[in-house]
């Protein structure tokens, strides 16, 4: 059948293409590509029946949409696209060699000064250098992701969070005349930390083994054998409490405010993406549990 | 003798208009109906006391006079009151009663029937008439009782505006009524005598952040508050942080540029709360930022630069290890920094945000050329 493509922008023809009766959106897309623009490939387009409708997905057919002969489709430009998996090799890295090379006390930063680490700025480092090395490992063997792509612009935007973030708390708790807090906060920071650092590769290890290799599958999740899965019960997205948890025991283990407010700073933003998340699984599931909340358990 | 008429109330629906004829005891009432023309008569007692009353009515449109059971004209006679219904010829909403604009005085709205029509023989949902007709109810409220009802958001809405518009006309003309009579003389004193109502009115623009939030307004409350918040930074920072600031003439320019600017914007928003554009208003409220908002930040800029020196003397603000928090502030660093990451990005993207709204809003004026 032919389909003839327009632009979401002003609604412009951009061409036509011929597809078989039983293809998909992903066919559709390669199409384009290849007969219509070539510098749009596929993960750079998202392809609509309404100019302002929803996005469809590649597997849809377009028997399903109803689509026919002489029928047009809209075709959003999403920009120059980028694979998850480079941007948070990017977007990690970073922290790890920054803070890394902030406690070396780098001359521009701090002047002429040579004096030793205490225990608590060691330990700060290892902890930082540990939750980035673990989470470069994730994005390597464990995270399984539903889009490929996301558009180029984000690299910048997040890449300059983690790396700018990193700077400013490394700043504070590498500084010569940085002073640890009592061995209470110490440990009830480290420790807090700990837990919630195995917490949130727990979660990431479930989520894994929810979805089968290179499927979009998408499932309830729920508590396995894991002690610390259990939280699942609570929230749909215990990854990022979890997460949010490391970083407060972070805080308290240094007593720094920069951390708390880097802490701050990454509970917002997650929890944006906790709601989004909560509202997305209740819409799809309607069995889903009604008493999760999003990220914090009875509150959020 | 001229025969009275009595008060006659009337509603419609779309296919049927009532009257409520307000006489008590009524006593050989007669009608007559001929296509648009009604005639009715009847002895009774009204305003007038007991008397003969009649009144004839020209209407709108055409009603039917004749038909079947269900489509005559029903005339029903109570102790207090005769109703009539009768059915339109087409079934239409007519805008008023009568033919001509003009309603006679003893014609009134019947407000008890008009808010929703019940469907006694269907399972529909009763709908809200009023919404078909937006604006009716109210053009008839006020029409029968000399005044309208206003929404509360607009009534805020207004107040606050002229609140901030009579303020920054007070810092002009301030400023202006100095300068004509002490002339450069008066420039190093601005901060003194208008430094408190620059406060006070930058203080009350924190609403402003409110109104989209509750959704007064349209708009990002995040734009908002970016701007007042960095208006209030130069403010209570930089301004009132360090008094040797304060004598400084770009001060004077500063609360000049600023002023202007709020002058446009606060008549602007009001001429929006009443629909109703001025376009000489619409212009300058699209085109002024073009020279003030350069000007505006130059002069926040130059503050922020000149106080850098003060600012590292003083150390006022700056927070030094160590402390019990570990938490670290430069004043003089964050300063610099902000000059060139925060404002000169943050002006041209305002600015640019500007553009794209008076390429919309500026839309070209319609001229219509009458030829003889």
């Amino acid at each position: 059948m032919e389909i003839e493509i327009l632009n979401v922008v002003g609604s412009k023809p951009l061409g036509k293409i011929t597809v078989n009766d039983d293809a998909t959106i992903k066919n559709v897309k390669d199409k384009i590509h290849q007969n219509v623009k070539k510098s749009l490939y596929p993960s750079r387009q998202a392809i609509k029946i309404e100019a302002k409708g929803k996005v469809l997905k590649d597997e849809d057919t377009l028997k399903s949409l109803n689509i026919q002969s002489g029928a047009k489709l809209y075709l959003k430009d999403l920009g120059p696209q980028i694979s998850w998996t480079t941007v948070f090799l990017a977007e990690y890295a970073g922290p790890l060699f920054v803070y890394l090379w902030v406690y070396q006390r780098p001359w521009i930063l701090y002047g002429d000064v040579s004096s030793v680490h205490g225990t608590v700025s060691n330990v700060a480092a290892i902890c930082w250098s540990g939750h980035y090395i673990k989470r470069l490992l994730e994005t390597v063997f464990v995270h399984r992701f539903s889009h490929g792509t996301m558009p180029v612009r984000n690299l910048f935007r997040n890449c300059a969070y983690y790396w700018l973030f990193t700077l400013y708390v490394a700043y504070h708790i590498n500084h010569p005349l940085y002073t640890a807090a009592n061995s209470l906060y110490f440990l009830v920071g480290l420790g807090g930390f700990i837990v919630c650092e195995l917490g949130n590769l727990s979660i990431h290890l479930l989520l894994k083994n929810l979805r089968p290799p290179g499927t979009k599958v998408r499932r309830i999740p729920v508590p396995d054998g894991n002690p610390l899965s259990q939280l699942f019960n609570f929230v749909s997205c215990p990854n990022y409490t979890y997460e949010v948890g490391s970083w407060i025991f972070f805080t308290i283990m240094t007593k720094c405010a920069p951390a708390g407010v880097f802490a701050f700073a990454g509970f917002y933003q997650m929890a944006v993406w906790a709601i989004g998340k909560h509202r997305n699984y209740k819409k799809e599931f309607p069995e889903y549990p009604k008493s999760r909340k999003a990220i914090i358990p009875f509150i959020l | 003798m001229v025969i009275p008429s009595p008060f006659v109330y009337w509603a419609q629906t779309e296919d049927t208009i009532t009257l409520k004829i307000d006489l008590k005891n009524v006593v050989d009432p007669d009608l007559k109906i001929l296509e648009n023309n009604i005639k009715f008569t009847a002895q009774g007692i009204g305003a007038h006391g007991l008397s003969q009353y009649e009144f004839t009515l020209n209407l709108y449109s055409s009603i039917k006079s004749n038909g079947a059971d269900d489509e005559i004209t029903v005339m029903r006679v109570f102790d207090n009151r005769v109703e009539l219904a009768l059915k339109k010829e087409k079934a239409s909403w007519w805008p008023r009663l009568t033919a001509q604009p003009q309603k006679p005085a003893w014609l009134k709205i019947n407000f008890d029937l008009w808010k929703s029509e019940e469907l006694q023989d269907s399972d529909e949902e009763t709908r809200d008439v009023m919404r078909d007709y937006p604006g009716m109810y109210d053009r008839l409220h006020k029409e029968e009782m000399g005044y309208r009802k206003e929404d509360w958001r607009k009534v805020y809405l207004i107040i606050y505006n002229l609140f901030q518009l009579i303020g920054f006309t007070y810092v002009l003309t301030v400023i202006s009524v100095r300068y004509s009579k002490l002339g450069y003389d008066s420039v190093t004193d601005t901060y003194e005598h208008v430094g408190s109502a620059i406060k006070f009115l930058h203080l009350m623009q924190i609403l402003e952040i409110l109104h989209p939030i509750f959704g007064y307004v349209k708009g990002s409350a995040f734009m908002t508050f970016v701007q007042v918040m960095g208006r209030n930074f130069v403010i209570f920072a930089m301004i009132e942080g360090e008094p040797r600031i304060q004598t400084k003439p770009v001060i004077f320019y500063l609360y000049i540029v600023w002023s202007a600017v709020e002058v446009i914007r606060y008549p602007f928003y009001i001429t929006q709360l009443y629909k109703k554009e001025i376009y000489l208003l619409t212009w300058l409220r699209y085109s002024i930022w073009l020279p003030l908002y350069p000007l505006g930040v130059l002069c926040e800029s130059v503050i922020i630069v000149r106080n850098i020196p003060y600012f590292e003397e003083t150390q006022r603000f700056t927070i030094s290890l160590p402390n019990e928090w570990n938490f670290a502030f430069h004043l003089p660093t964050f300063l610099k920094l902000y000059v060139f990451l925060v404002a000169v990005p943050g002006l041209y993207f305002l600015m640019s945000h500007m553009q794209k709204q008076r390429m919309v809003k500026l839309k070209p004026k319609i001229i219509i050329k009458k030829s003889k």
